[in-house]
């Protein structure tokens, strides 16, 4: 099973910490929609032998869309791939876009899964984040959403500048306590040519230390796990059953296909990427062209390093599907590394299964640079 | 036509003193080189000489010198290295003239390593021309200078020329007064060959190209000839003059300078200071003042990695082509793995192979902290020579050991002296005495433990005397001292190249200042690392590393997966270029940590 993502992107102002791809002038949304179902029709007849599981909106802030664009993207996709039933289709959305009868709407185009750009349920830690909602605001937008689409996740950032451990745990216990079955806690990464980095720069704000930093995640890891969230990969917290089906693909090294601006394809082991511009984009979907750039077919040493790495980063590098897709054993090729990590706390092994664990998980670009 | 008068001379100068551009304008004059061939200081032709502003290797040329009075002149300028790690071969060069023009920049005044080559000079019976270079600058203090000159040689004031080589000042004057002072030499070309081997090098086309001065007899094409200390016999193939090339000449007679190729394979078979003379007619003494080469410095040089060392092997090896001064032997580290241990004259002399290692063949090298060698008289009554610390054995069974001193003159502005002898004092250096080169400045004679200037004595000196002080030294014998070899130990592991021997009193300062840079450089493990320095069995000093806790970029971007992997990637490569210690990583300035103690 693959899966699509579609880049909405739009955004009504730049939070601080932000690099992604998006433009404010809503003003193209038209010309964006009418390009992005050219793009669809065109990649119709590309991959017939491919069945799709998920569909993923993400941005940019695909919860600018009304439900009813949302509907639409959704019919042309379904006229012109071969969809699942059971498809997990989810959208990333903020808080202060959910009001009115919003997340009706958006269930009844179809979504069923939302990622709710919570980041904080403290007012001081949201107005450092330049986030537009107050922490009464998610609580509420959390609670309806739960109410109406019961798979629920928000997005969680830590290690904001002098962030104590009972601020972050808060935010953790508050998300459980509203009943979320999903979270996604993000370090606060300081991005070139971000408002933040600027802000670091000028000295207005100082970066925790890498110690504060670590005690942080491991209060995060520690928090959610004794919650009942299992830490399915570096970032990710989920309640059983409620793991991202669309995140698991990237993890995984299955086949997903990314529509729009700057969204990122990984099919048949080639990589490649849509423009990043959005005026370009839209004018060669015009000529009928596909907006790809840097077409690139992985080497099977290519694949084998990043299905290690990505799957270090998760669930662990399962055996069976490593020797499947590599011809050889996993358990052998890396036998005295794998020893040593299990010894020393930094990986779990099963039967069929080797995983990083918590304390692995935060160190793991050491262990995957060093050993693999 | 008589043949005309040679005059053999050379030019002592301290470096920046403007000697380079002095001997352009005497080629120039002399139109050895047209004015627009020249590129400037065409002495110094290696790239590094060029941009370090020093010569290194000597070489020699000759011009034809007609004077006003329209009478020729044979002139060989012999061109010395201007550094005090090649005061052998400056000596040598030195003694196969019978004069010198001594050059002093008018801003800087006389500098220790000018005085310690102008007696050599003195030694060799040279007349001495002094000049005031630079003149025309705006700073130049000319009056100061002369009167340290006057001092230094009891000369008169009008024997000094004032000059600008840049400006072209002075030119004329400096020519003549190669005629008029320095003796004429002497041709006497009836007696058997007794030629000096001043500098050699290598050609790739004819092999060693040695550069010589005949002093008695001649040398010419077909001559079987032997070298005196060395022993070996060749068979002279070509001989000539040195012009801007290479001129065959088929003879050299006595008086005259030249060159000599004799189809020899190996610079080492060719040393300087040795003396050449004819198989049919062998002479019973050499020519004075021949002289072992010896290494002053020693250090470890290993490839970054592993599959270069038959690289480093081969490059070594062409080097030495040129550089007899160089030696190597491989060595293995347990931390670096195979690699060489290579002695050098003095720090500069390293620097300068290392340099060319890197630059010329392209290698990534790790270096050892450059060490002495040490003489250890052990219990059982032998006496070895200790050049790597790693080799240094077990306290039990020293008896005791000798390290090398050194004599050593610096000169400086008198308001440094009380800043100097703190450096000495740190430095474990022996005061012996203070003259007065001028009303404000002195000569401080001291001895020290040649290990205590092989690293940054020369920075400290300078940052000591806000840059006015001048330093040279020559090794004068192998004195007890209290020495202790130092260990490194990582986790637990020792890490042989990291060991240093250092006087006892100084080990638990120097042990504990070295683990806690260490522990600045060596970047965090998954592991806590332990830093110990150890004496024997005995820990001095311990840091701690402790472990790294978070390195994870935390999200792969919508599927961005190239971001991520470009990210490893740099990582994997700085991972790369680490040296591997048990189970932790060093990166490759923690070898260097020595070095940037203070």
């Amino acid at each position: 099973m693959s899966g699509i993502y579609i880049h909405i992107p739009f955004c009504k102002r730049r939070c601080n910490y932000c690099d992604f791809f998006f433009t404010t002038n809503t003003k193209l949304t038209d010309d964006f929609l009418r390009s992005l179902s050219i793009e669809i029709k065109l990649h119709s007849a590309t991959f017939p032998e491919l069945t799709f599981d998920t569909i993923s909106f993400g941005g940019g802030t695909p919860s600018l869309l009304g439900g009813e664009n949302i509907a639409n993207i959704i019919s042309v996709i379904r006229n012109n791939f071969n969809i699942s039933e059971d498809t997990e289709i989810s959208l990333e959305a903020n808080p202060e876009d959910l009001t009115g009868n919003k997340i009706e709407e958006l269930q009844r185009s179809g979504i069923n899964r939302l990622s709710i750009g919570v980041q904080s349920f403290i007012d001081s830690e949201l107005k450092f984040l330049t986030r537009h909602h107050t922490s009464l605001q998610a609580e509420d937008v959390v609670k309806r959403a739960l109410d109406t689409i019961s798979n629920v996740s928000i997005d969680i950032i830590y290690s904001l500048p002098s962030q104590r451990f009972e601020d972050i745990a808060y935010s953790i216990s508050k998300a459980n306590e509203l009943g979320v079955k999903h979270v996604s806690a993000y370090t606060l990464t300081f991005e070139d040519k971000t408002l933040l980095t600027k802000q670091e720069t000028e000295g207005k704000i100082i970066r925790n230390t890498p110690e504060h930093e670590a005690t942080l995640y491991e209060t995060v890891a520690c928090n959610l796990s004794t919650l009942g969230f299992r830490q399915y990969e570096i970032s990710n917290f989920a309640k059983q059953g409620f793991e991202s089906r669309h995140n698991k693909k990237y993890w995984e090294l299955k086949n997903y296909l990314g529509i729009g601006p700057s969204s990122h394809s990984f099919i048949h082991s080639k990589r490649w990427n849509n423009v990043k511009n959005l005026g370009l984009y839209s004018e060669m979907l015009k000529k009928d062209e596909l907006p790809v750039e840097n077409l690139y077919e992985l080497t099977n040493e290519e694949l084998k390093s990043d299905f290690i790495m990505l799957a270090l980063r998760a669930g662990g590098v399962c055996f069976d599907e490593y020797s499947r897709r590599f011809d050889n054993s996993f358990l052998l090729t890396y036998k005295t590394v794998i020893d040593n990590l299990v010894r020393d706390g930094f990986a779990g092994k099963s039967q069929d299964n080797f995983c990083l664990t918590s304390k692995g998980y935060a160190i793991a670009d050491e262990i995957i640079a060093r050993y693999f | 036509m008589s043949k005309p008068d040679i005059r053999n001379f050379c030019i002592i100068a301290h470096i920046d003193h403007g000697k380079s551009t002095l001997a352009d304008r005497l080629l120039e004059k002399t139109r050895t080189i047209e004015k627009r061939n020249m590129i400037k200081q065409v002495l110094d032709d290696m790239d590094l000489e060029q941009e370090r502003g020093i010569t290194i290797k000597l070489h020699a040329i000759q011009m034809i010198y007609t004077s006003p009075e329209k009478k020729e002149y044979i002139f060989n300028l012999i061109d010395t290295p201007g550094h005090v790690d090649f005061s052998y071969e400056v000596s040598r060069s030195l003694a196969a003239c019978e004069g010198a023009l001594l050059v002093v920049d008018a801003t800087q005044g006389v500098e220790a390593q000018t005085i310690s080559n102008l007696y050599l000079a003195i030694d060799n019976g040279l007349e001495i021309i002094p000049v005031i270079n630079k003149i025309d600058l705006q700073n130049a203090m000319v009056d100061e200078v002369t009167e340290q000159i006057i001092e230094l040689l009891g000369c008169k004031k009008e024997d000094i020329i004032l000059a600008s080589a840049k400006a072209d000042i002075g030119t004329e004057l400096i020519l003549e007064a190669i005629v008029n002072k320095i003796p004429p030499a002497k041709t006497e070309t009836d007696k058997p060959l007794r030629a000096l081997i001043f500098d050699s090098k290598f050609d790739i086309y004819r092999g060693v190209v040695v550069y010589i001065r005949v002093f008695e007899g001649s040398i010419k094409e077909g001559d079987a000839i032997k070298f005196f200390f060395s022993g070996n016999t060749f068979t002279a193939e070509e001989v000539g003059v040195l012009r801007m090339g290479r001129i065959k000449s088929h003879i050299i007679n006595a008086g005259d300078v030249g060159y000599l190729i004799a189809g020899i394979k190996d610079v080492n078979d060719t040393r300087v200071g040795d003396t050449i003379f004819k198989i049919n007619q062998p002479v019973s003494e050499p020519l004075p003042g021949y002289k072992e080469v010896k290494s002053m410095v020693f250090s470890g040089i290993y490839p970054s990695s592993t599959e270069d060392f038959e690289n480093l092997r081969e490059s070594l090896a062409k080097l030495k082509l040129n550089d007899a001064a160089l030696t190597y032997e491989p060595e293995t580290s347990v931390a670096l793995g195979f690699g060489f241990r290579c002695g050098f004259l003095g720090m500069l002399h390293m620097e300068i192979v290392q340099e060319r290692l890197e630059r010329e063949y392209g290698l990534t090298i790790i270096t050892t902290v450059p060490n002495v060698e040490y003489r250890v008289y052990k219990t059982n009554g032998e006496v070895i020579l200790v050049d790597n610390p790693s080799h240094m054995p077990e306290p039990a069974k020293i008896d005791y050991i000798e390290e090398p001193y050194i004599s050593a003159n610096i000169i400086t502005p008198n308001e440094f002296i009380g800043n100097l002898m703190k450096l000495a004092n740190e430095r474990r250096g022996v005061f012996l005495s203070t003259n007065y080169v001028d009303a404000k400045r002195v000569d401080l004679h001291f001895e020290f433990p040649l290990s205590e200037i092989v690293f940054d004595f020369y920075d400290k000196l300078k940052s000591y005397s806000r840059g006015y002080a001048s330093f040279d030294y020559a090794f004068k014998d192998f004195r007890e001292s209290d020495l202790v070899k130092l260990d490194i130990l990582l986790n637990g592991d020792s890490v042989d190249a990291l060991s240093t021997i250092v006087h006892r009193d100084k080990s638990f300062d120097w042990g504990k200042r070295l683990c806690s840079k260490l522990k600045e450089l060596i970047p965090k493990q998954m592991f806590e690392v332990a830093i110990q320095a150890a004496i024997g069995s005995k820990i001095v000093a311990r840091e701690t590393i402790s472990a790294m806790r978070k390195n994870v970029t935390a999200k792969c971007y919508g599927g961005d997966i190239s971001r991520k992997r470009k990210l490893l990637e740099k990582q994997k490569e700085g991972k790369k270029r680490m040296k591997q210690i048990g189970s932790v990583e060093i990166p490759q300035e923690a070898f260097h940590a020595v070095l940037s103690l203070n």
